[in-house]
């Protein structure tokens, strides 16, 4: 399984993905599927289960060291500096096989039909060049396969299939939210999460409650890339290298890609070439990767001639909110981020002073250490003669609330390539600039007081808010839109490049707009989508 | 685990004392100082040469303030001098501050005797998990009632 790429399956691939995430997963399990061979390049490794955080006493130092989310703490072998000087979020990425699944905490929510609409129904963004509607047997297909506990019938969204597996339990603290939903007459509902909650797929145990989802999750519970779509691949002659980092996209006089150059776990430089490459590398490394790839054809970077490679950077702007209550609430127990939600504040109502919505996610503690320092909202435990006070008042007694809205493109906030800055292949790293608009400021602070009028509404007797949470930066889109104006957008309908007909782009960079849920559910439904389209052209470059 | 040695004996008591006033002994709980944190921010330190600049500095800083403040070592100083002392490091050294009470509580709450003395079970999360009460479907019955309101595009 540990394949080094020392000895080549598929010397002539039909399909060459870079990123081996959630999005290369799932379109190199589909091509195979099909009888394409595929090769997949990853600069990270597998990560082994037995050795993940959650087995060991120091399980939370760990969150602060080898498994924080920010690269540039981190700073392991497979990771690559990012410049967030200029960022009002720091970008957050984790680099295996699994890519940021491996950190990821599950919350499995679609987008509304609306947020495919959002330039006709609001006037501000741009639609997507499809619906909801085409988008769902792909969603209902990805949840198939990769496992999703929840339950069917919330009004705020449209029918949808039976989730393969029950709900997870909500906890006193679950309920505790419910009672001040409830009471303000406001929507919630229990979360689909990429988690399963019995039995489900091969090798893989039901969720046992451990907590720390964003430290790994051990016994395959959570649905994963490499627990999902990596083993099913791999058994249909998918070749996966690791510790394979991509420095360029070459191309060929015709304009379309010949293939990559790449390091592989030697450091020795090498080519492979392919009829057709994938790229799922995030929406930082995937502009990162084609404004490196400069030709006498490209000059601007590949695939850019309307310029917009890097532009249109999307996170969501979020806030933390906690409330502290006056009982124990068994708040570590659980996943931490996937239990319930409410859009009650979803959709655009002009008169709450901004346009566009956002969601309240509700999100568990963690462990003593998380909590002293600070926990959800990064705002430590006093130290001195009032600490013990505090901690007790705030351990196993609170529950926060992700505030998280929609964010809109604006071509300002961008990733562009760091004129020093370079990774240990000496390959420049990304330059992130991002600063939030004045909607989503005003956004927030409704958000805020929303979220802490539910708090309170629950029983909390004291609130907190850090608004925004810089280190929120999970979600990673836009850099290289989707649009049918090769003009305006960077790739077309398929996640085709427009000025590169044999490249696709399948992971969160295409997004046209945010919606104000997380991505990772859209992202692997167009990846699957984006396969059957491959699959049914044979990449011969025709148009659906 | 050994020590590798990063501070003196003076510089050891020092830190000691400092962590005593970070998160002091109550009735019910051990103070940092008393517990041995001095120990794990002494291994932090072996391993990260610009973390061992600052606090180093950091405790330079301390009995500094205290010599200003009051014209003895800290060490000296009853508990709301010593309080004040460090309220003034906090003041201006924010960073070395935030870097010593980050990485007191690291210690502190990783002691398997302060995680007695708050509650919490003290083993790592898996591989026995926690057990809640399966979701109880009845919780919905108020949302099942309301309409669907997500906005319709066609």
């Amino acid at each position: 399984m540990l394949d080094n790429g020392s000895t080549p399956r598929w010397d002539e691939p039909d399909a060459l993905i870079i990123g081996a995430g959630a999005s290369g997963a799932a379109v190199g399990w589909r091509l195979a599927e099909a009888g394409f061979r595929v090769v997949c390049l990853e600069q990270g490794e597998w990560v082994e289960p037995a050795a993940l955080p959650a087995y060991y006493p120091d399980w939370e130092l760990r969150r602060l060291a080898d498994f924080n989310p920010d690269p540039n703490v981190r700073q392991l072998p497979a990771d690559y500096p990012v410049n967030d000087v200029a960022s009002t979020f720091t970008p957050l990425m984790f680099n295996a096989v699994g890519g940021s699944t491996i950190h990821w905490s599950g919350h499995f929510p679609r987008y509304h039909p609306s947020d495919f609409r959002v330039r006709s129904l609001d006037g501000v963004g741009d639609d997507w060049p499809l619906s909801y509607e085409e988008l769902e047997p792909f969603y209902d297909l990805n949840d198939q396969m990769i496992g999703v506990s929840g339950l069917a019938g919330d009004p705020s969204q449209p029918p949808r299939s039976a989730r393969p597996t029950p709900p997870l339990p909500i906890g006193k603290l679950g309920e505790t939210m419910a009672r001040g939903f409830d009471k303000l007459g406001w929507h919630w509902w229990v979360s689909d999460s990429a988690v399963i909650s019995a039995p489900y797929g091969e090798a893989r145990q039901p969720c046992n409650l451990c907590g720390p989802c964003d430290l790994g999750c051990p016994i395959g519970a959570r649905s994963s890339a490499d627990v999902t779509y990596w083993p099913l691949a791999l058994r249909l002659g998918v070749e996966l290298r690791t510790r394979c980092r991509v420095r360029e996209i070459m191309v060929q006089n015709d304009g379309t890609a010949r293939g990559v150059l790449y390091y592989d776990p030697l450091g020795r430089l090498r080519e492979q070439r392919a009829p057709l490459v994938i790229l799922a590398c995030n929406g930082i490394g995937t502009p990162r990767l084609l404004l490196n790839s400069r030709s006498r054809l490209f000059p601007d970077g590949l695939a850019n001639r309307s310029g917009l490679v890097g532009k249109n950077l999307m996170f969501h702007p979020f806030s933390a909110v906690s409330g502290v209550f006056p009982e124990q609430l068994d708040s570590y127990k659980g996943p931490i981020g996937t239990i319930m939600f409410s859009h009650e504040f979803y959709e655009t109502d002009l008169r709450r002073g901004f346009v566009r919505g956002y969601g309240l996610q509700i999100v568990r503690q963690s462990g003593p250490v998380h909590t002293a320092l600070g926990g959800f909202l990064g705002q430590p435990v006093p130290w001195g003669r009032e600490h013990h006070r505090v901690f007790k008042e705030r351990f196993n007694r609170m529950i926060s609330i992700g505030v998280m809205g929609e964010d809109l493109p604006e071509t300002i906030n961008e990733v562009t390539l760091d004129p020093e800055l370079a990774d240990s292949d000496a390959i420049p790293a990304p330059l992130v600039r991002y600063r939030l608009s004045d909607n989503s400021r005003r956004m927030l602070d409704h958000g805020v007081a929303s979220a802490a009028e539910a708090l309170r509404a629950a029983g909390a007797t004291q609130v907190l808010a850090t608004s925004p949470l810089r280190p929120s930066g999970w979600h990673l889109l836009g850099t290289g839109r989707m649009g049918d104006y090769p003009m305006a957008s960077v790739v077309n309908r398929w996640g085709r490049a427009h000025d590169v007909l044999n490249l696709f782009v399948v992971d969160g960079s295409i997004f046209v707009t945010s919606a104000a849920v997380n991505p990772t559910t859209t992202i692997q439904a167009l990846a699957l989508r984006t396969a059957d389209y491959i699959k049914r052209n044979q990449h011969r470059g025709d148009e659906a | 685990m050994s020590t590798p040695a990063v501070l003196d004996g003076e510089q050891r008591a020092l830190l000691t004392a400092v962590l005593e006033r970070i998160v002091p002994r109550s009735p019910d709980m051990p103070g940092a100082g008393d517990l041995g944190v001095t120990a794990s921010i002494e291994r932090a330190l072996a391993t990260a040469s610009p973390l061992r600049r600052l606090f180093l500095d950091g405790l330079v800083e301390i009995e500094l303030a205290s010599a200003r403040q009051n014209e003895r070592g800290f060490r000296d100083l009853g508990p709301d001098e010593q309080d004040a002392v460090l309220r003034a490091v906090e003041e201006a050294q924010p960073t070395f501050f935030s870097a010593l009470v980050d990485h007191t509580y690291r210690g502190y709450y990783t002691d398997p005797r302060v995680h007695e003395a708050i509650g919490f079970e003290s083993r790592p999360p898996q591989p026995l998990g926690h057990q809640l009460p399966p979701f109880d479907p009845e919780l919905l019955a108020r949302q099942r009632q309301r309409a669907p309101f997500w906005r319709e595009t066609s």
